[in-house]
């Protein structure tokens, strides 16, 4: 290194900031990458989440009506729909 | 497609592939797939590759679109009503009325499907719903053959 011309130390200088500069970009893609799978892992956990609530809320419905019907039948207050 | 074993007799062009669905037309019949290739379609691409289908509807005179959704888990109701409310009313109007469907083999999805549409069809009540020729089917080929 002592006995490297100013020119050769430029060249490694230049080298070594070009491996930077593709490292940097290697790892700006692969950030990228990752953001863009979480944020489709968020939207798509937060679609779940919407549609479970539908499903659960449809069958807490589902069970209340249930419970009438079942206090219909018990009083005899009911009619056939056969 | 989403069965490798699926033997169809139609040939299918692709048209556009996105990261989570793709788009193909049948070679010598007004019909259009599009085919969920991933658990979920996040809205944006959502609406880019319906948007892509409308051009298509355009450009070759589609009437019928099948939406294979088969490698799908979850449904997203905001993408359901923009689906139903703005682009099937105006894909309506383009000549596009025929809609088959290949739903997953899982009870939750299809049943909130079925409570999604009812709810959207309460809340629009002049929507060209009733209108429309819908089916829903189990293969590909059942669906572009019906």
């Amino acid at each position: 290194m002592a006995n490297m011309t100013e020119e050769e130390l430029k060249i490694e200088v230049k080298v070594a900031q070009e491996e930077v500069r593709l490292i940097k970009s290697k790892f700006d893609f692969q950030v990228s990458e990752l953001k863009e799978e979480v944020s489709f892992l968020k939207e798509k956990l937060m679609a779940q989440q919407d549609m479970l609530k539908i499903a659960i809320d449809y069958a807490t419905k589902l069970s209340a009506e249930l419970k009438i019907f079942k206090k219909r039948i018990d009083s005899g207050n009911f009619q056939s729909t056969h | 497609m989403s069965n490798p074993d699926e033997q169809l007799k139609d040939k299918l062009i692709l048209h556009s592939e996105e990261k989570h669905a793709k788009v193909s037309y049948v070679d010598g019949k007004s019909v259009a797939i599009v085919e969920a290739t991933s658990s979920y379609i996040p809205i944006d691409e959502f609406k880019k590759i319906f948007t892509s289908i409308g051009k298509l509807v355009n450009e070759k005179r589609i009437t019928k679109l099948v939406f294979d959704k088969r490698a799908l888990t979850v449904f997203h109701q905001p993408s359901m009503e923009w689906y139903f409310t703005e682009w099937k009313e105006e894909m309506f109007h383009k000549g596009l009325k025929t809609h088959r469907k290949i739903l997953p083999d899982n009870k939750v999805f299809k049943q909130s499907v079925k409570i999604g549409r009812e709810k959207i069809k309460e809340e629009n009540p002049t929507l060209k719903f009733n209108e429309m020729d819908i089916q829903y089917k189990d293969t590909l080929q059942e669906a572009i053959d019906s």
